[in-house]
């Protein structure tokens, strides 16, 4: 038979309904015993049945439904308006944009470094008629690991799905070529990935 | 104005999965009704969790409405698999938090005291013998003295039913944390308690039976 101090270290695992079977017979031999350890169990079932049971709390006010439902009546609507994005796609349309915006800044600081083509890109098309310093796709690709054409087409992708209300989550995230951000691990929604720490002041969304 | 919590959750019938799926596509749809249920149905359970770690009635309140709006704003975001209690009790309990590092940070938030408040209610509405109103006291006031995170364990483990995994999600800690917090607040509620029921059997029964 367990001993005491066994069964003290089981009474948890009996409370949270943890034990294995022969566990739990083995702590119910050890109880009919041993009555020094029924009272330390009843003392925290009888804990546990009160907090359980006696709802001594006040209740909320009356009219807490109104005032919340007022509210939210009154804030605007950002889903109908269709400019309520999830998260994840917030996420990934920013990083499209940094790197986009990286992309142009790397563009308009660095010298042609190609002498036979200085025909300058406009979405990574060349363009003819224009002058100045300009890189060719292949060198972009190179140095940056990004397109022009890639991510317009991340961009329309994005695009494309909010405008037909799809507000695509995970995989549908991922441009159809391949880029940097497919680094980025598919979305499982996580309840806990919503809820940054909140921090004083901080926002939920 | 006030009404015991007890009378709100016995009228309460229990909203299962599929009823409470279906509210939120309705809300996610614009429907009022909907939400206005969906905030009837959690009200009184979320402002008793939160009442219990900020046990001023405007603060709690405060915090829940906090929760509710937060929760509907990323409605969206909710993953089905989950309660939505779950979550919102997850949001809720983080505002607690936060809610009680700002009251630290004042220094205003003192040790628990019994609301006076509170008090009325409470003994109006329990009409039970005097000594089991006693012991219940000193049980929530033994529970009110335990660490906020080991609190927030047993009233959610108890009150709510949560299993220990439920509750590391509201929590946001592994779950043998959450048992490790359930096992030390339990230890302290036994330490607590101990020399006031000290092998008196019959105070027990009074103390399990009288929490009806």
């Amino acid at each position: 038979m367990i001993s005491c101090e066994q069964t003290r270290n089981l009474l948890d695992g009996y409370l949270n309904d943890d034990l294995s079977a022969s566990m739990t017979a083995e702590l119910d031999a050890h109880l009919l015993d041993c009555p020094a350890c029924r009272h330390q169990l009843s003392l925290m079932e009888a804990c546990g049945n009160v907090v359980r049971l006696d709802m001594n709390e006040p209740a909320v006010s009356a009219d807490f439904t109104d005032r919340l439902m007022a509210i939210l009546e009154n804030q605007p609507t950002e889903r109908a308006s269709g400019l309520q994005l999830s998260r994840r796609m917030k996420l990934a349309v920013g990083l499209v944009g940094v790197a986009a915006a990286a992309a142009l800044t790397f563009v308009a600081i660095m010298p042609g470094s190609n002498e036979t083509n200085n025909t300058p890109l406009i979405a990574g098309r060349q363009v003819e008629g224009t002058s100045g310093p300009g890189l060719n796709d292949q060198f972009l690709q190179e140095f940056t690991g990004l397109s022009f054409p890639i991510l317009f087409d991340a961009v329309d992708h994005l695009n494309s799905a909010w405008e037909l209300g799809q507000l695509p989550l995970g995989p549908a995230l991922v441009p159809p070529t391949s880029y940097e951000a497919q680094s980025i691990p598919p979305v499982q929604p996580d309840i806990t990935e919503s809820l940054p720490d909140l921090e004083d002041g901080a926002e939920l969304m | 104005m006030k009404q015991m919590a007890t009378e709100i959750s016995e009228s309460q019938q229990p909203l299962t999965r599929l009823v409470e799926q279906r509210l939120i596509r309705k809300i996610l749809k614009g429907d009022q009704a909907a939400a206005r249920a969906l905030i009837d149905y959690y009200k009184q359970r979320l402002f008793a969790f939160v009442w219990r770690s900020c046990p001023n009635h405007q603060d709690a309140e405060d915090i829940c409405q906090e929760a509710f709006l937060k929760a509907f704003a990323a409605l969206d975001s909710y993953d089905p698999q989950y309660r939505f209690s779950t979550w919102l009790f997850t949001i809720a309990y983080r505002l607690s938090l936060n809610h009680r590092r700002r009251s630290a940070e004042k220094q205003i938030d003192g040790d628990y005291a019994w609301p006076a408040d509170d008090q009325e209610s409470f003994e109006t509405a329990l009409a039970q013998t005097e000594e089991a109103e006693q012991l219940r006291k000193q049980v929530w006031s033994a529970v009110a003295r335990l660490a906020k995170p080991q609190q927030a364990a047993i009233v959610l483990f108890y009150r709510e039913h949560l299993p220990c995994e439920e509750i590391a999600r509201v929590m946001n800690i592994p779950v043998s944390t959450v048992k490790s917090h359930l096992h030390r607040g339990r230890t302290r509620l036994r330490e607590l308690l101990e020399s006031v029921v000290a092998g008196d059997w019959s105070k027990l029964r009074i103390l399990g039976s009288a929490a009806g």
